[in-house]
């Protein structure tokens, strides 16, 4: 053994080390994503009967898919809400945190305290986040109700939509700016981490490039457009993704009977509490290959117009 | 020119009439141009501050909104004209939410919990990810491609297998040879250290992610020299590149900490009977039939409150208390988050998660 490492030329050898580092990931690899998807994929085509010791499968074809599609009733609009709305959201998530992070770009007074309370997002986790700044902490939601909605944002907001139904524009409009008046606290709550990308990566641009610019006789604006906006475009990508997974592992719908469901809940639900492992999984491998499917295309799309600096 | 001197001034009593009102145009012009530049940068500068100060009141409103529910007294919460100053103030709502959070020993175990976690994340992503930056073997390009599947299939949808799996953890047969059957996994950590050890853990392909390109981005010359010095590649990985990478553990381990912390799906999944203050927030929330869940919470505390504290048993109160809860499993985040805040931005920036 010895004397075969020896007569390994270093590039031979980086490699094995390479296969050596590596190989605890491609173990957990394995155990805990190939192993499970695999069982995933059988009991998305079979009856699935879990018992105390052992998990009985007995093969059904695509009945559980069909029911999926076909019979559940909350399953088609999980998979449709995921490509519209859910884009919408990841726009706006990716030019308000690219907005936001210009805005705390740079030095001026106080730059550190206003840096930290940008990332307490962060801090918060999404889901508590997204809890209490959109208002629905009880607290705030008591406050709007007690003082007659005046000193609560929904109140702000209702005040914003009041005065532009007023103006007279088209009603499709207004109600465009009122979601996302409304969802502001939303954005928010999710723009922590793409914020921090985009600070990385406006920090990692050459001042030499700005200078440059100055000299050239570039405005403000143009110095955006043809400076700040290509170097930055690869951070564009991976927020894009990283938002888009960051939304589809939250993904929820709000049926019309009232009361957000989130999709994991659904399966939990399913899976745990009704005991249909099979309708689950099933739904599950739909909704893998929708999220992967979306993240191809949209990557994609975007990587086209991204300018890459070696 | 020799009505110019040395310093560049003008020496205006050498000046034709002529030349003098010119003189005094420009200078007027100039003056005028200086003033609208500072104009400008004064009013860029005010709403620059406006746009900032009033995102960052958004985002610590609820924080305050919280502060000021911990702080007030039960009977005057949300007396109309009380919204930031509470009309009388006791320590009630705090010493009842700590109490049903058995707070000082829950945060002990999460800590522990988390930080075990996040030390194996670390680990196992710095591994993965200088593979992946500088020991290329044939087709390690297929490696990567799985780990961005990883990133892009969020672990949490394979509940159903991964629970019957920990529920007969075996490999290969291993467990049931020895013990005649095979091991039960769930109820323990040890599931979601195995998991976060093997890379298989929250947002595990992220963390491999920021630290190839961190690794990528080290100049090379510095590995060459070790190798030409004779050093192996332990050697050098040890030795040379992960005394440079303290910006990619930082900005990983924050991460990875902060994460685990506010997870609460693995933990109610595989351990459920752990003192996470995340889970133990997740259970109050959860709904029931019959009295509220934060009533018997605060029924089963009851004992450990000091003498006179005020509690009440109205809908609106469990609201009050259940946002102390949250607030109070937040705080120590915020806390060590303003220990570290500045080295993690630096980090951030130099652990190249840039390009």
């Amino acid at each position: 053994m010895k004397q075969l490492y020896y007569k390994m030329t270093l590039r031979q050898k980086q490699g094995l080390w390479g296969f050596i580092f590596l190989l605890p990931w491609i173990i957990g690899f394995l155990l805990f994503f190939v192993r499970p998807l695999v069982d995933t994929i059988v009991f998305s085509f079979s009856e699935v009967n879990v018992g105390l010791a052992e998990v009985e499968t007995s093969f059904i074809g695509l009945a559980n898919y069909i029911f999926a599609f076909t019979v559940d009733p909350m399953f088609n609009q999980f998979i449709i809400t995921l490509a519209f709305p859910a884009m919408a959201t990841v726009a706006i998530v990716v030019l308000f945190s690219l907005f936001a992070a210009i805005l705390i770009n740079g030095k001026f007074r106080g730059r550190s305290i206003i840096r930290t309370i940008f990332f307490i997002p962060i801090i918060m986790g999404a889901d508590i986040a997204t809890a209490t700044l959109v208002g629905g902490d009880v607290a705030s939601e008591l406050a709007v109700a007690d003082t007659g909605g005046f000193g609560g944002f929904s109140g702000v907001s209702d005040f914003f939509v009041m005065v532009l139904a007023m103006t007279g524009l088209p009603a499709d409009l207004v109600g465009v700016v009122q979601q996302s008046i409304s969802g502001i606290f939303a954005v928010l709550a999710q723009s922590g981490v793409p914020i921090l990308i985009f600070l990385a990566g406006l920090q990692s641009i050459s001042p030499s490039l700005y200078e440059v610019a100055k000299i050239e006789g570039s405005t403000a604006y143009e110095t955006f457009w043809k400076v700040t906006l290509p170097m930055v475009s690869p951070m564009i990508v991976l927020n894009t993704v990283y938002t888009i997974v960051d939304l589809f592992a939250r993904h929820s719908i709000t049926p019309a009977t009232g009361g957000a469901i989130g999709f994991l809940e659904r399966i939990n639900t399913i899976g745990f509490g009704q005991g249909n492992f099979g309708l689950a999984s099933a739904m599950v491998m739909v909704y893998i290959l929708a999220c992967i499917l979306v993240i191809t295309v949209v990557t994609w799309l975007i990587s086209r117009k991204v300018f890459y600096y070696e | 020119m020799t009505k110019m001197v040395k310093s560049g001034k003008v020496d205006i009593s050498l000046l034709t009439a002529d030349e003098l009102a010119k003189y005094r145009q420009v200078q007027a012009e100039s003056r005028r141009a200086t003033m609208q530049k500072v104009l400008n940068g004064v009013i860029f500068g005010i709403m620059r501050y406006l746009l900032m100060i009033s995102l960052c009141f958004m985002i610590i409103y609820p924080l305050l909104r919280m502060f000021v529910a911990a702080i007030s007294h039960p009977h005057t919460i949300n007396t109309v004209g009380a919204m930031w100053i509470p009309q009388m103030s006791s320590w009630d709502n705090l010493i009842v939410a700590w109490n049903v959070m058995n707070f000082l020993p829950s945060l002990g175990f999460t800590f522990a919990a988390v930080g075990f976690v996040m030390l194996l994340q670390v680990i196992n992503a710095a591994f993965a990810g200088y593979a992946f930056a500088r020991l290329r073997f044939k087709g390690i390009s297929v490696f990567f491609g799985l780990v961005l599947l990883t990133v892009v299939v969020p672990t949490q949808v394979f509940m159903l297998p991964q629970f019957i799996m920990f529920r007969n953890f075996d490999i290969f047969g291993i467990f049931t040879l020895i013990t005649g059957e095979p091991l039960n996994m769930l109820g323990e950590p040890t599931s979601m250290f195995v998991m976060a050890g093997l890379g298989q853990g929250l947002a595990g392909g992220i963390f491999i992610y920021i630290f190839r390109q961190f690794f990528r981005g080290l100049p090379k010359e510095l590995e060459e020299a070790a190798y030409v010095d004779g050093a192996g590649v332990p050697r050098t990985f040890f030795g040379i590149v992960l005394p440079m990478a303290k910006p990619a553990f930082l900005t990983v381990a924050t991460l990875s900490f902060i994460w685990n912390y506010n997870d609460s799906f693995f933990t109610s999944l595989f351990h459920p009977t752990g003192m996470y203050l995340r889970s133990r927030i997740s259970a109050l929330a959860a709904p029931s039939g019959g009295t509220s869940t934060m009533q018997m919470a605060i029924n089963i505390a009851r004992p450990n409150f000091p003498l006179g504290t005020q509690t009440l048993t109205t809908q609106q109160y469990d609201g009050i208390i259940f946002t102390v809860c949250i607030m109070l499993s937040i705080l120590p985040l915020i806390a060590l988050f303003l220990v570290i805040q500045r080295q993690f931005v630096e980090g951030m920036e130099r652990s190249g998660i840039v390009g």
